[in-house]
């Protein structure tokens, strides 16, 4: 099974924006540790997260579970949470779930940069 | 000529006369070693069979642990002894076991045990409360330097904590560290002997203890951790009981309608779910769920989905309306960082007519024409438990199917449409698609038995990480 990485690059001058690059597969053995390094992100360091799901080959129903909470966390201390490049496989689930009513999802990282303009 | 040679004579007696002495002198003293070595090996004999006892008698850390210590003090022939284990993060130590009148070993708190009093029980409980530090004292040093301590004479060592008392008083002491392979758990303490101090002797004893000691600790951790995880198992078979009893028993019986369905869950328990619902008496509710995650959390928010859902379902015709009361309830008493997907269809049995409410689950599977033509019939819909009401309302569709003579509805959930194989591939919604119209001209039964076939093929015993449920209905 493979495992889940990401890494965290900072960008933004007045608004601190975090672009989060999620590689691998996002399950049950890998989202605990996953959940881990954004709870500490949302607690210690910004509350505008931007998720790049690109290499994210799978995601589980609980890892999008945890992706609302983020969600829900980062809204309740006025930031926001978005995704950009989601394989068309995640964005069909995304949409299934209805999910996308509460997460913005984009195509590139550009137009998911102006959703904090 | 001849005195000289008388000279040398006596000389040559004399020194293998002192030759003889002094090999005498070494026979005996190694003989004294063979006879402590012998005595040593028959204490760590005895300390071994009465470990071993213990062992027999209970299985708990605790009595163990009591049982090394006394044995300790006794065969060393000491008037104290504790045993003290490592914090998880191996910071500071705590007593656990403590045997005779053993003095605290930091001094802030020993100034309270000096005044108050010297009283067994009570200086054990102020011992057990202390946490020394790793590198702190006679317990800290031997732990984090991993070495027995011999302190002979008490009086002269500086780690030793000053205390008023007499009788809390050490002339002499030993700590020795319990390591399992090479880390550390703990450190084992005498405190004054019978008589006497302690010698490097009594210090080679009592390691030899200590490492027979940590392989009996390791034991009784191991048969502890077992013994927990036999009580878990049980309870999760209990609860894997319950949770089958909130499956139907038995298929409603609808005229003119046939119904097959199984669930099966990935772990001990799982978080899908079917059921049939009576709403009135020419309607049936039937519906399908998915809780997020999996695992205990999520067989008890199916728990309570499915009794929420059973009490409001019963009289309402729109599913619409039905979800979105159960979203309503559902939202206050589920985690933010999960949610329920909820499949919920009223079926008009007279006028054979399904109305559908789709939150956030899989689509419909409709096949109709006699397995010509299929459709995935997807109203708009979220997930339970995300939203308060408002947008979950909003976005809710309600859709209405006309059922003709052998039409089909296939309700399933991720895990089926996502059931991988060695290889990693997907089975997907076209598998299901297929094994559902080649098989159409059967009866339900037949139709899920297809379908568990191709699925048991496709993922050739490859075990899977996501519950399974199925559930399938045809008009006659």
């Amino acid at each position: 099974m493979p495992m889940c990485s990401i890494k965290v690059e900072k960008i933004g001058f007045k608004i601190p924006i975090f672009i989060i690059r999620v590689t691998g597969s996002l399950d049950a053995y890998s989202f605990p540790e996953f959940e881990d390094k954004i709870r500490g992100i949302l607690d210690k360091d910004g509350i505008n997260l931007m998720f790049d799901f690109a290499n994210l080959e799978y995601i589980s129903s609980a890892g999008l579970g945890a992706m609302m909470g983020f969600a829900k966390i980062a809204r309740e201390k006025k930031g926001d949470l978005v995704i950009f490049n989601p394989t068309p496989k995640i964005n069909s689930i995304i949409n299934i779930l209805g999910l996308s009513k509460f997460i913005k999802v984009f195509d590139n990282e550009k137009t998911a940069l102006s959703a904090f303009e | 000529m001849k005195n000289s040679f008388q000279i040398f004579w006596i000389i040559i007696t004399f020194i293998f006369i002192a030759l003889y002495i002094l090999e005498r002198k070494k026979y005996k003293i190694l003989n004294r070693e063979k006879i402590a070595l012998v005595q040593e090996k028959e204490v760590v004999m005895c300390f071994l069979q009465d470990i071993g006892e213990a062992f027999t008698e209970s299985l708990g850390l605790d009595d163990l642990l009591r049982k090394i210590i006394k044995c300790s003090t006794n065969l060393v022939g000491a008037n104290a002894g504790a045993i003290f284990l490592s914090d998880p993060e191996c910071k500071y130590l705590q007593a656990r076991i403590v045997e005779g009148t053993f003095p605290p070993m930091t001094e802030n708190v020993g100034l309270v045990a000096d005044k108050v009093s010297t009283k067994t029980k009570y200086l054990e409980n102020i011992l057990k409360k202390e946490k020394v530090s790793y590198g702190f004292g006679v317990i800290g040093e031997a732990a984090q330097k991993a070495v027995p301590i011999l302190i002979e004479d008490g009086s002269k060592d500086e780690r030793i904590p000053k205390l008023k008392s007499n009788i809390l008083g050490v002339e002499t002491m030993m700590a020795v560290p319990v390591k399992i392979k090479d880390e550390v758990i703990g450190v084992m303490a005498l405190v004054n002997k019978w008589s006497g101090r302690f010698s490097s002797t009594d210090l080679s004893l009592f390691s030899a203890l200590a490492d027979q000691a940590s392989i009996s600790i390791n034991n009784a951790k191991f048969y502890h951790a077992l013994a927990e995880k036999k009580r878990i198992d049980h309870d999760l078979e209990i609860a894997r009981d319950i949770q089958h009893l909130l499956l139907p028993e038995k298929f409603p019986e609808m005229k003119g309608y046939g119904v097959s369905a199984f669930s099966e869950a990935a772990l001990e328990l799982g978080g899908d779910y079917y059921d049939f619902i009576e709403v009135d008496d020419d309607h049936v509710g039937i519906v399908i769920a998915d809780v997020s995650g999996k695992g205990v959390s999520a067989a008890l928010m199916m728990a309570t989905c499915r009794g929420t859902l059973n009490v409001i379902a019963k009289g309402n015709r729109s599913p619409k309306a039905v979800l979105c009361e159960l979203n309503r309830i559902i939202f206050g008493d589920i985690k933010r960082d999960m949610f329920i997907s909820v499949l919920y269809m009223v079926l008009d049995v007279k006028n054979h007519c399904l109305t559908a409410a789709r939150a956030g689950h899989e689509p419909i599977l409709y096949v109709s024409k006699k397995g010509s033509k299929h459709e995935l019939i997807k109203g708009n819909g979220i997930v339970v438990g995300v939203d308060a009401g408002e947008i979950f309302a909003e976005n809710m569709e309600e859709v209405v199917i006309s059922l003709a003579k052998d039409d089909i509805i296939v309700l399933y959930t991720d895990g089926i449409t996502e059931a991988m194989n060695a290889q990693g591939r997907e089975f997907g919604r076209e598998n299901l698609i297929e094994a559902v119209t080649v098989s159409s001209g059967g009866n339900p039964g037949d139709i899920g038995k297809n379908i568990n076939g191709r699925l048991a093929r496709f993922t050739g015993g490859v075990a899977q990480h996501d519950d399974m449920t199925l559930l399938i209905l045809k008009r006659y």
